[in-house]
């Protein structure tokens, strides 16, 4: 989500300290992974938005998806991408969107589970999500023009 | 379906130094052990300072006070409100 090795390793331990520090407000209204899901993912947006002031968290931002939102786009769009161009799209892929694909389709976490974490409703990570794969769908296009997503 | 988002993670998981969670462990062990040493032996290292000078208990070292015992007279038997036991008959 980073994209900085120095980086990622520096909020590793940040945010180990700061669950350490905060585990007195842990409410058990999620589970515990949830919980320090978000500690993480807050953590890494303030971090991304120090660096990079105006950077879209999420492709929401951009006008030209929100009326490609209605589609049904495929998984396999994502999920059967070759791995070396799947790399090159995901590092240009705007970091909430990014983060989002990661919760679902690696860490393979619920639609509950990640609207607990984003603080969001179920319908709207439903939407971030297809708005997510139609950025990256987007991106693939833009840079390998129209050939086929699969090997 | 492949999921090669999952195996690219892979991948890259693969890159890491084979000894990296033995350290982070390693480290983790270590802070745990001192973490217990701290819990168990700096609390009772200040309360002799803090007796030393003269002050009181530290409120995390207070012994919860114990019950009071009844005062009883154990020469008198209770009064019984059942049947007598005779083992002898009289």
């Amino acid at each position: 989500m980073l994209s900085d090795d120095g980086l990622a390793r520096d909020a590793t331990q940040d945010i180990f300290i700061k669950v350490l520090l905060n585990l007195g407000k842990f409410t058990e209204q999620s589970s515990f992974s949830t919980w320090v899901y978000s500690i993480t993912y807050n953590f890494c947006i303030d971090i991304i938005r120090k660096k990079k002031k105006n950077i879209l968290i999420f492709s929401e931002d951009v006008g030209k998806f929100n009326a490609s939102v209605e589609v049904e786009i495929p998984d396999s769009v994502i999920l059967e991408m070759e791995t070396q161009r799947l790399d090159k799209v995901m590092e240009l892929m705007p970091p909430g969107d990014k983060a989002i694909l990661n919760m679902k389709y690696i860490d393979e976490l619920q639609i509950k589970e990640i609207a607990a974490v984003l603080n969001k409703t179920e319908s709207a990570i439903k939407m971030q999500i297809m708005r997510a794969k139609a950025k990256a769908q987007s991106i693939y296009e833009e840079k390998y023009g129209t050939e086929p997503i699969g090997k | 379906m492949h999921n090669n988002l999952k195996k690219l993670q892979e991948e890259r998981e693969a890159m890491l130094p084979p000894e990296l969670e033995d350290r982070v462990s390693s480290h983790l062990g270590t802070m745990a052990y001192f973490g217990n040493l701290i819990e168990l032996f700096v609390p009772n290292a200040l309360q002799v300072v803090v007796r030393m000078v003269g002050g009181e208990d530290l409120p995390c070292l207070r012994r919860s006070k114990r019950r009071e015992t009844p005062n009883i007279d154990w020469r008198t038997p209770p009064p019984s409100e059942g049947p007598i036991f005779n083992p002898s008959g009289a």
